[in-house]
């Protein structure tokens, strides 16, 4: 089968919900970093044979937003795009789409992209309320308009907050950080040890900053509508954090007993990222020069309430049918989703007992945090959830570059209980 | 006779087509006025058996262009252009008075005559065609509306509306035009007949004309009802329109009169007093030349070079006031945009101005909401060097420093794949020089955009040493591409416009040196008919630019444009003009330009004496070494025609079309004349005033600028 090849990739920064990119929907992000790709790759836009987006909160004003990104950043229109959601995979969904479509011989050339604005998640009002506007605007005359109205109480005009909604798991009804809380019980994960997590973390993110590491991968965005703030960064990331203010924190989910907070959790956040996907043959005959390569994939699934385990679950599936040994793994990125579900993926990588209690096998091998993440995660960046799985797969790349290392791995738990890991070599 | 109307009947309607064979576009020229007439007569006589007319255009993008050029031209005395009026006017009263309704089925441009022609039609239907528009450019040319559309324009869509399309020439596109209640309907072009059956059919009230508010809207809308409210709105037009063309222009006005006349006249008299005017118009210098600048610019807009390279998109190094300007008509004309540089503040001032742009455009209805998301989603933007392979044109729009170019040619020369065309719009600094380090150097150019980049129509292509025609040919179709007027020069120190404008500019200086008021030096060229004053100029180009263009030419070409020490001494007092709000003006906030008492204090270390000098004079001193100036320019082969200069001037300085040109008014004054002049003037002010070879020798042969033309351009 045909190689799959990641060519390059650009990510926006990114940026706490409600702030500089309140103004941008969702599409915006979206062209933002496919047109940039397309500028720094210097393809021509004709040559690409499709656009896959993954994007979790899904526009209502702009159904299939792949396919408006496409468009407005300057893909002809007889490049076809669709959008993918497998919620906190769907930027690497949107990857393995990608793979998919080259292998079956549909595409050669694909962008392949992530993006939320969570910003932008609307409000909802109460089904009571739809039904009483439904008929108001049936009834034809004044009395029968006015005793719909009628039965309009209060409570029906209290608007549901979407992102909430969508952050609880509508079959076990836990909300994400409810089962980060689960997970910390059951594994007996302290909040200091969390907390520690988080610390390394914003640390990190801060000093790979420093040393240039983001250069190539994030890009400068002048925030609309008056362009005067130009982002460069993360603005999740806190160079002020220390252990005693973390620990100062409540716990959000648990209040009397829980340990998970605000603090060693990821962040609410908007951004996007997107990479150029292409077989070998695009490769020699445009002659590019790939970050690196696909190597397999997993998607698997589990128990809902206990989502946060993706990466342990899908990793032990894929490098078994990878044939891979965890110990040539020379880099690796989890999705920090919350610090509790890392850890608890850690204890389960490292303990035959846990191991054998989920996975039905052996240990996979305990992670060395030296190769765990090194330029910080969404703890500090932030987990802009369509986003994140293309910005792990891009920025495990342009790691590997930097230490030469040949194989990585990047995993992510998903909402609803998946998990999501893809191998990629540098060559 | 020409015939260019078939009628066909279809049931109890009769379906009129214009196409005029042999023609790109239809004109109401006499015989085809004639031929108009004829079907109108058959119709008169079918009044039992016919419901309704639809008069409709076969060509794809043209209703019809008006009047025909060539006649309009040939008009030599005032009774000739008054009967083509009336005959017109005739054929049209006859269209008008016909007893079933007419309408107009407009798709593309209608212009002029055209637009009478669906004036005097009962109903108007338009389609949605993006080169759908209405305009009476008559004014453009000199002449007013002279088949009616002076009275008729005014009674349908009300007295200022009507002023502002006639005595501006301005087009209306559909969504306006609907909204001015100028036509009935806008339709997508598969519905045009559809639409116009409709008209006929069910017979409109006229309510659908009057817009949903338009009296809150128009609070003033019941003053044309009443003569003194008229009276009030012609004043008001005339003072708008002597401000705007400081009296040079007699067209407007007469258009004005015109209309008011209908009014008090009665429409019968107004078309009299329309057709009279008309006439008298149409013989008058400043029409005939008007007319010669069309035709120029025609002319200069064919460009039949093939592009050697299709440009999709265009990377800019720099973000200021030019590189901005240029990213938004690019993206304007759907081009990817790609803006560098290093300052993030900078691009974003760049994105605010398009975005500004865009909002304006969106409020005039000149594009849709959707279409200003599109333009804005065209622009990229780095801080640093980088995304630039895949790009078709870079074009560097950095500071005037040939270093820095240099410089950033040379980085960018390794970004860029080999057949990235390299540019730069300097305006005075040496295209070949900056090719020096370039790998291709036939690839690099000049293209010289002028500030503000979207009203100035003119690009100077600057072919330097190395540069390929098909380089050139590619520029000339990439700049028509962006609807701009390409003159091609050659790579000579400022090019043509900056090197013709700086003598004009100096002198102004030496005039001040020696004691003249910057007003009264303005004041005269303003009353000569440019756009603005010599010094006013300066101010807005930039006193320290105008003195670094200064310092390039005398450094390039020599003692001749040895500058003024006035520039050099306001710009180290940091006095740079409109930027600094300082310069040979204040420039006030709220007061806008106002002159500054202390000026001849200031600068009293340069000023000797007090000088008189009447506006003839002044001219003389200004002009003349432009004139001068140009024929060193042809000499050089600059450029190869008087037209190319003539058309640069107005085009990219601004030199009064009514005057048909530079050279065109330096063949009015006559080479005998301003060789003694200039001889005049150089024994008293220095060698700087001694006349070109040039203008020697048609001085000697009694040849002038227009008569020893050869070749075309």
């Amino acid at each position: 089968m045909e190689r799959i090849a990641i060519v390059a990739g650009v990510r926006t920064p990114y940026i706490k919900a409600g702030t500089h990119f309140s103004e941008c929907t969702a599409v915006d992000l979206g062209r933002f970093v496919v047109s940039e790709l397309i500028a720094r790759t210097g393809i021509d836009p004709d040559e690409v044979d499709s656009v896959i987006i993954g994007n979790v909160a899904q526009p209502v004003e702009a159904v299939n937003v792949a396919r408006v990104i496409s468009l407005f950043s300057g893909i002809p229109e007889h490049v076809p795009a669709f959008t993918v959601h497998r919620n906190c995979a769907s930027g690497m969904q949107s990857i393995v789409s990608a793979a998919q479509s080259i292998a079956t011989g549909e595409a050669e050339l694909v962008i392949a992209g992530g993006i939320e604005s969570m910003t932008n998640i609307p409000f909802f009002l109460s089904k009571k309320f739809q039904k009483t506007v439904t008929n108001f605007q049936h009834s034809h005359r004044l009395k029968p308009k006015l005793s719909t109205l009628s039965h309009l109480r209060p409570a029906d005009v209290i608007p549901k907050i979407g992102l909430l909604l969508g952050l609880t798991d509508p079959t076990c009804r836990l909300n994400m950080g409810q089962t980060a809380e689960v997970l910390a019980r059951e594994f007996g994960i302290s909040r200091e040890s969390q907390d520690t997590f988080a610390m390394m973390s914003h640390q990190r993110a801060i000093s790979a900053r420093n040393e240039g590491n983001f250069k190539d991968e994030i890009m400068t965005v002048l925030t609309p509508p008056k362009f005067e703030k130009a982002v460069d960064f993360d603005n999740g990331v806190r160079p002020d954090e220390t252990l005693e203010l973390l620990a100062r924190l409540k716990p959000v989910f648990d209040r009397k007993y829980g340990t998970v907070t605000a603090g060693n959790s990821s962040q609410i956040t908007d951004g996007g990222a997107a990479v150029l996907v292409a077989g070998e043959k695009a490769v020699s005959k445009l002659g590019l020069s790939p970050l690196g390569y696909i190597k397999d994939h997993v998607f698997t699934g589990l128990a809902p309430k206990r989502m946060g385990l993706g990466p342990s679950y899908s990793t032990a599936l894929l490098l078994e049918r990878a044939g891979v040994d965890f110990a040539d793994i020379g880099l690796l990125e989890i999705n920090e989703a919350f610090a509790a579900q890392v850890i608890a993926n850690e204890m389960i990588f490292a303990s035959d007992k846990y191991s054998e209690g989920h996975l039905g096998r052996k240990a996979i091998g305990s992670i060395d945090r030296e190769i765990l993440n090194v330029n910080g995660g969404a703890v500090a960046m932030g987990h802009p959830v369509g986003s994140s799985g293309t910005r792990l797969v891009l920025t495990l790349l342009l790691e590997m570059q930097r230490r030469s290392v040949d194989l990585g791995l990047a995993t992510l738990c998903v909402g609803g209980g998946q998990g999501a890991a893809m191998l990629l070599e540098r060559s | 006779m020409t015939k260019a109307f078939t009628m066909q009947y279809i049931d109890d309607l009769a379906i009129i087509t214009f196409d005029l064979s042999g023609e790109k576009v239809n004109i109401l020229k006499r015989d085809v006025m004639d031929d108009l007439e004829r079907i109108l007569l058959e119709l008169e006589r079918k009044a039992d058996s016919v419901k309704g007319v639809v008069i409709y255009s076969a060509k794809k993008t043209n209703f019809i262009a008006g009047a025909d050029l060539a006649e309009i031209e040939n008009i030599h005395d005032e009774t000739g252009g008054t009967e083509l009026a009336r005959q017109g006017q005739s054929v049209l009263n006859k269209l008008a008075a016909l007893p079933f309704p007419v309408v107009a089925a407009i798709n593309g441009s209608c212009l002029g005559g055209g637009t009478e022609l669906a004036l005097a039609c009962r109903y108007r239907v338009i389609t949605d065609e993006p080169q759908s528009f209405i305009a009476l450019p008559e004014v453009n040319l000199g002449i007013i509306p002279g088949f009616g559309g002076t009275q008729r324009l005014p009674r349908l869509i009300g007295i200022p509306q009507a002023l502002k399309m006639i005595t501006t020439g301005a087009r209306v596109y559909p969504k306006k035009a609907l909204r001015m209640g100028l036509v009935d309907e806008v339709v997508p072009v598969e519905h045009l007949l559809n639409s116009a059956k409709r008209m006929i059919r069910q017979p409109q009230t006229g309510k659908h004309r009057k817009v949903f508010g338009s009296v809150f809207r128009n609070p003033f809308l019941f003053l044309e009802k009443i003569p003194i409210g008229r009276s009030m709105i012609f004043d008001k037009a005339k003072k708008a329109v002597r401000q705007h063309t400081g009296r040079h222009y007699p067209a407007p006005l007469a258009a004005i009169e015109a209309i008011e006349y209908g009014y008090s006249h009665g429409m019968k008299n107004g078309l009299e007093r329309e057709a009279l005017l008309l006439g008298r118009m149409a013989v008058t210098d400043v029409s005939k030349k008007l007319i010669g600048v069309f035709r120029l610019q025609e002319k200069f807009s064919n460009i039949d070079r093939t592009p050697a390279a299709y440009i999709n998109n265009i990377c800019l190094l720099g973000a200021g006031v030019m590189g901005a300007g240029i990213a938004t008509l690019a993206a304007e004309r759907g081009l990817s945009v790609r803006i560098i540089n290093r300052s993030a503040r900078r691009i974003g001032q760049a994105l605010r101005s398009l975005a500004a742009h865009v909002g304006r455009k969106k409020k005039k209805l000149a594009v849709t909401a959707s279409e200003a998301e599109w333009i804005q989603s065209r622009v990229t933007y780095d801080t640093e060097i980088r995304g630039v392979g895949g790009t078709d044109i870079v074009l560097e729009v950095i500071a005037e420093q040939m270093d820095a170019k240099k410089s950033i040619f040379a980085e960018i020369d390794k970004a860029v794949s080999e057949e990235t065309l390299i540019l730069s719009n300097t305006s005075s600094l040496s295209i070949s020089e900056m090719a020096e380090d370039v790998l291709n150097p036939q690839r690099v150019a000049g293209l010289h955009f002028f500030n503000p980049v979207d009203k100035m129509q003119l690009v100077e292509v600057v072919k330097g040493e190395q540069t390929s025609d098909a380089t050139v040919d590619s520029l000339m179709a990439f700049s028509r591409r962006l609807g701009k007027i390409p003159v091609e020069v050659k790579d000579r120190p400022g090019f043509l416009v900056n090197r013709l404008l700086l003598p004009y500019m100096n002198e102004a200086a030496f005039l001040l040196e020696e004691g003249v008021q910057v007003e009264t030096v303005d004041k005269a060229m303003i009353s000569f008919g440019m756009p603005m004053g010599a010094f006013a100029l300066m101010d807005l180009v930039g006193i320290d630019i105008a003195a670094h263009v200064g310092e390039n030419l005398y450094r390039g070409l020599g003692e001749r444009l040895k500058p003024s020490l006035v520039l050099e001494a306001m710009r180290n007092i940091d006095r740079f003009g409109k930027k600094s709000g300082k310069g040979f003006y204040l420039y006030d906030k709220k007061k806008g330009r106002i002159a500054d008492p202390d000026l001849n204090t200031i600068l009293a270390h340069l000023i000797s004496g007090k000088k008189s000098i009447n506006t003839r004079g002044i001219n003389e001193r200004l002009f003349l070494p432009m004139i001068n100036e140009a024929s060193f320019c042809l000499e050089e082969g600059v450029v190869s025609t008087p037209e190319a200069v003539d058309i640069a001037m107005i085009f990219g300085a601004g030199f009064p079309p009514f005057k048909g040109g530079l050279l065109r008014y330096a063949d009015t004054l006559g080479a005998d004349r301003i060789v003694s002049e200039l001889q005049k003037l150089a024994e008293s002010y220095g060698e700087r005033f001694i006349p070109a070879r040039l203008l020697a020798d048609q001085a000697a042969s009694g040849d002038s600028f227009y008569t020893t033309q050869t070749g075309d351009n």
